[in-house]
């Protein structure tokens, strides 16, 4: 059987391995930088986005795109008034988004089947536009944030040195913000609000119990993530299974696989 | 005429850190108020003071980290506000040393981080390695540079450290409590590393720390910061029991002049 030979399952593969080398490639310098979290609060605010595009009859993936973005920038906001507790920022953008969907959602009360579809993604159902979208975007942000990774890197070890040797640390920060809440925008698509976070953290964690350097870092999350992505699609597609969470249950089964050798290798 | 204007440059460029009536507050709390000091080539200069003295305050202020409430610093002569040769100075932070030690990063790619800023990243991986060997050799880590960061010692993460803010080979290197949380004899050997710096490699050094028992034999001069002002003594003779007592609220048991310190916690 050759899944390839039907449309939406070329589309899926493709959208799937660009959000797949997306998500992880952001979630690495996300995870250092104790913003784990953030994929969770952009793209619940992201799902408000859809919800709006709904109610007003645009295209709610331009929704999600927009509210991502202001979320973004609302939590640098609001964590700079809790200085040390920038999870504060990140639970507010969360639940609050997640309020703005819920009351935008009772309003409009015939578009519950395709909301669905953001909440949980829907691979198979993404459109040709869907694709050019997220391929555009997607490489935009992939080579500008691997020719950034020098400085981002820097300022994940230590911010204050990396001002002080002059690196624009406040202009790459906004930059990597923007182009984070894009990303999950995008990956809102392909994996659905729910588990966007997950396919963001889980392939930087299983890097961090593995890495011998911070290159390998790179190599084996997007290794796991692109991995996890496509044989998540072939096996929900043969077993018939939801292809977002099943692409989070196979990368969190080799988190724990890992843990679990690493644990026993110890003992 | 001209010899006198011509040692009056000399005297300028010899002026790595100048600061010029420089106040600072914290929500509107003065900590700072008009302090002024200098800081000449080749000085190995220790900011001493009490815990919430502001003397990391002082320091951040010197590398532009803060900015002042008035007044202003100038390194190399060129006003702090405008100024761009970061390369020239080395900066150890107080957040290194509080790095989560599970960072997937090796000696080597840490120390090469220190050459980003500017042009550096476009260094050849040659010249970087070069780079990296020298700034690791300086500080005695060089055996080390393919392990993690946190598979090292606090002590050998501290000299790592150093050596990623001598990388791009600076004129002045300052640190920020650069041994807390590090053991007694790593302590001894890293001041030795600073001095060797300074005295061989004509490093020019600030360093800011409440550790006056083992700063103060290696460095040349004391600043004491106390009462939102800076003290600066030029010779270690200038300074009195009575001026660290002053500074540090507590006494030092035996002579300074003596050069061996025995402090009273």
């Amino acid at each position: 059987m050759n899944i390839l030979a039907y449309d939406f399952m070329q589309r899926a593969f493709i959208a799937g391995t660009i959000t797949a080398i997306l998500a992880s490639t952001m979630g690495v310098f996300v995870v250092l930088r104790r913003m784990s979290l953030i994929g969770d609060s952009l793209s619940h605010a992201a799902l408000s986005g859809v919800a709006v595009g709904m109610l007003f009859g645009f295209y709610p993936f331009y929704g999600a795109l927009i509210f991502s973005a202001l979320a973004a920038f609302l939590i640098e906001i609001i964590r700079k008034a809790f200085d040390k507790y920038a999870e504060v920022a990140l639970a507010v953008v969360m639940s609050g988004g997640m309020g703005l969907a819920v009351v935008l959602i009772s309003l409009g009360k015939s578009f519950n089947a395709d909301l669905l579809s953001y909440l949980f993604g829907s691979l198979v159902a993404v459109t040709s536009t869907d694709v050019w979208l997220i391929s555009g975007l997607g490489l935009i942000i992939i080579v500008s944030i691997i020719f950034l990774s020098k400085e981002l890197f820097a300022i994940s070890f230590d911010e204050e040195s990396a001002r002080v040797s002059g690196i624009e640390v406040n202009k790459i920060n906004t930059y990597f913000t923007l182009m984070t809440a894009i990303a999950v925008a995008l990956a809102v698509r392909v994996v659905g609000t729910l588990l966007v976070s997950a396919l963001m953290v889980i392939p930087a964690a299983i890097s961090l119990q593995t890495a011998k350097s911070f290159r390998s870092t790179f190599v084996i999350a997007v290794t796991v993530s692109v991995f996890s992505v496509i044989s998540g699609l072939y096996t929900s597609f043969v077993f018939d299974l939801a292809p977002g969470g099943t692409i989070v249950l196979i990368a969190s089964s080799i988190l724990m696989l890992v843990i679990g050798v690493k644990r026993l290798g110890q003992s | 005429m001209m010899r006198e204007r011509l040692n009056e440059k000399d005297m300028e460029l010899n002026d790595l850190v100048k600061v010029i009536d420089l106040s600072f507050a914290y929500n509107g709390r003065a900590v700072l108020e008009n302090v002024n000091l200098v800081v000449r080539k080749g000085d190995f200069l220790a900011l001493i003071g009490a815990n919430g003295a502001a003397k990391s305050t002082l320091m951040k202020l010197m590398v532009g980290l803060l900015k002042p409430k008035s007044g202003k610093v100038m390194l190399f002569n060129q006003d702090l506000k405008s100024f761009s040769q970061w390369s020239r100075i080395g900066y150890v932070s107080q957040q290194a040393a509080q790095i989560n030690t599970s960072f997937p990063a090796t000696v080597e790619e840490i120390v090469a981080s220190g050459l980003y800023g500017g042009l550096g990243r476009f260094f050849k991986a040659g010249e970087k390695r070069e780079a990296v060997g020298h700034a690791l050799a300086l500080v005695g880590m060089d055996q080390l540079s393919h392990r993690l960061i946190g598979e090292l010692s606090g002590g050998q993460r501290q000299k790592v450290f150093v050596a990623k803010a001598l990388v791009k080979r600076p004129d002045i290197l300052f640190l920020d409590e650069p041994t807390t949380g590090i053991d007694a004899s790593s302590q001894q050997e890293f001041y030795n590393i600073l001095m060797d710096l300074n005295e061989n490699q004509g490093i020019t050094i600030v360093i800011v720390t409440h550790d006056i028992g083992n700063i103060f034999h290696k460095a040349g001069k004391i600043g004491c910061i106390r009462d939102k002002g800076a003290y600066i003594h030029e010779t270690l003779d200038e300074v009195t029991e009575e001026h660290i007592a002053e500074t540090l609220g507590y006494r030092i048991l035996k002579g300074v002049k003596e050069h061996k310190l025995e402090v009273e916690e």
